[in-house]
């Protein structure tokens, strides 16, 4: 969700629309504004003024900040993941001698 | 979309179910949210999405959001409406504790146990009839505890009769009242087996152990059993829209801790009661006192009891769950509301 919101306001429909484009995951209305609601508690994400009933949903600044902290989290886990595949596949091409040392 | 549309005519275009699980969320939600909802769930519409998967995942959604409300206002009135809602939740449990509980005591072995043949039991049917008996206590006090429940409920409804509401709920409040003692009445001719005779004209007309007769209290059991709960759905529906403060919730809080209580021994009581009647071997049918026509062979009640007890007991346990939490939120909400009501200017 924070993610989707780094890329500019959005209102409800269309931030499930987005995450389901780069994420593939179709969120309902419960589940989409059940999370912002908790974003907005924690005031990393806050409505702006309706336009056509609807409220769009922009990143705050703490917002940006748990991102930046989520997505470097992330990024440590998938490059130490990427490094150990990387070492596993290089033992399995060197045999099964090399597997186990 | 052409010309403004208001919120209730862009509802009123939403299925039943989905503007049922739109209802389903607290007041403060649907105040914040709930237009954005209402949007979300045109549009998916209108992209010619099927709808049924958004209305299901509203439905875990508003549970979700009574459970841990992120988000909502540190108002008194925020807090109180939850306090009511929860104090709800733990009583109105109640009526369907009470109908898998009679599911119980329709078997015969009550009466046949309470015959007098105690020789004949084993420690697992002693275990049953006592389990059977306290079975029996804790639905009185669960009958109790929500007629004092419909009074309380009376009073604030008595409160919306004076404002917006109408006086028509007052008659769905005396409803429950009167349905309550009739049911009492009744389970004390079914408890006491009392010969129950009406002469008119000399001649009886209704003798209670007659077969037809017992059938007939029976009929008239459920009868009066689903009267009262639809009486008590019409009351809370009034409930919602009643002002209440927060000092009129005390007693709700308490009756709903209480409630959650005897839901919690009625639920051990029924595995007791299953397990002590599933260890009691067969008792010969010449044994049973009032084994009449209308009862059926005791190894039949038995084999029925066997299949239905885990049934009955997880209901009761899934029931008892449900209202302890709904207590615990009521006692917390209702807290809440007072220390934000001591700290207001």
């Amino acid at each position: 969700m924070l993610s989707s919101l780094a890329g500019g306001p959005k209102h409800g429909y269309a931030l499930m629309k987005d995450v389901e484009d780069f994420a593939r995951v179709t969120l309902g209305p419960g589940t989409v504004f059940g999370c912002l609601a908790r974003l907005e508690e924690r005031g990393l994400v806050e409505a702006l003024a309706p336009e056509d009933r609807r409220h769009p949903y922009r990143l705050t600044a703490a917002g940006a900040t748990a991102l930046e902290q989520q997505l470097s989290e992330l990024q440590r886990v998938t490059s130490t993941g990427a490094t150990r595949l990387a070492a596993s596949r290089r033992r399995l091409a060197d045999g099964p001698a090399g597997a186990h040392t | 979309m052409s010309g403004p549309d208001t919120s209730e005519q862009s509802a009123a275009r939403l299925p039943l179910a989905a503007r049922c699980a739109l209802g389903a969320y607290p007041l403060w939600w649907r105040d914040r949210y709930g237009q954005d909802q209402e949007s979300f769930l045109e549009e998916l519409a209108g992209d010619h999405r099927p709808l049924g998967r958004a209305v299901l995942d509203l439905v875990v959604g508003s549970v979700r959001v009574r459970l841990r409300p992120a988000g909502m206002p540190q108002t008194v009135g925020a807090w109180r409406d939850r306090a009511r809602a929860s104090i709800g939740w733990a009583t109105v449990p109640a009526l369907l504790a009470l109908l898998l509980v009679s599911a119980i005591e329709q078997h015969s072995f009550g009466s046949s146990t309470d015959a007098g043949t105690g020789a004949l039991l084993s420690t697992g049917g002693r275990v049953a009839a006592d389990a059977m008996t306290s079975i029996a206590w804790a639905s009185i006090a669960m009958i109790l505890l929500l007629l004092i429940g419909w009074a309380l409920v009376g009073r604030l409804a008595d409160i919306v009769a004076r404002g917006r509401v109408g006086k028509r709920w007052l008659l769905l409040v005396t409803a429950p009242l009167v349905c309550g003692v009739v049911e009492i009445a009744l389970s004390f001719l079914q408890t006491l087996e009392a010969r129950v005779v009406l002469f008119v004209g000399g001649r009886s007309l209704v003798d209670y152990r007659h077969p037809l007769a017992a059938q007939v209290v029976s009929v008239a059991w459920d009868a009066v059993a689903v009267a009262g709960l639809l009486s008590v759905l019409c009351v809370v529906l009034a409930a919602r829209s009643a002002e209440v403060r927060v000092r009129d919730l005390r007693g709700g809080v308490w009756l709903s801790q209480a409630t959650a209580v005897v839901l919690f021994l009625a639920a051990l009581a029924s595995v007791a009661w299953g397990l002590g009647v599933t260890h009691q071997p067969p008792i010969p049918r010449a044994d049973l006192i009032g084994s009449g026509p209308g009862l059926r062979p005791w190894t039949g009640v038995q084999t029925s009891i066997a299949a239905e007890w885990p049934l009955v007991s997880a209901g009761l346990a899934v029931i008892s769950v449900v209202t302890a939490r709904a207590a615990l939120v009521a006692r917390r909400s209702y807290n809440t509301a007072r220390e934000l009501l001591a700290a207001a200017p």
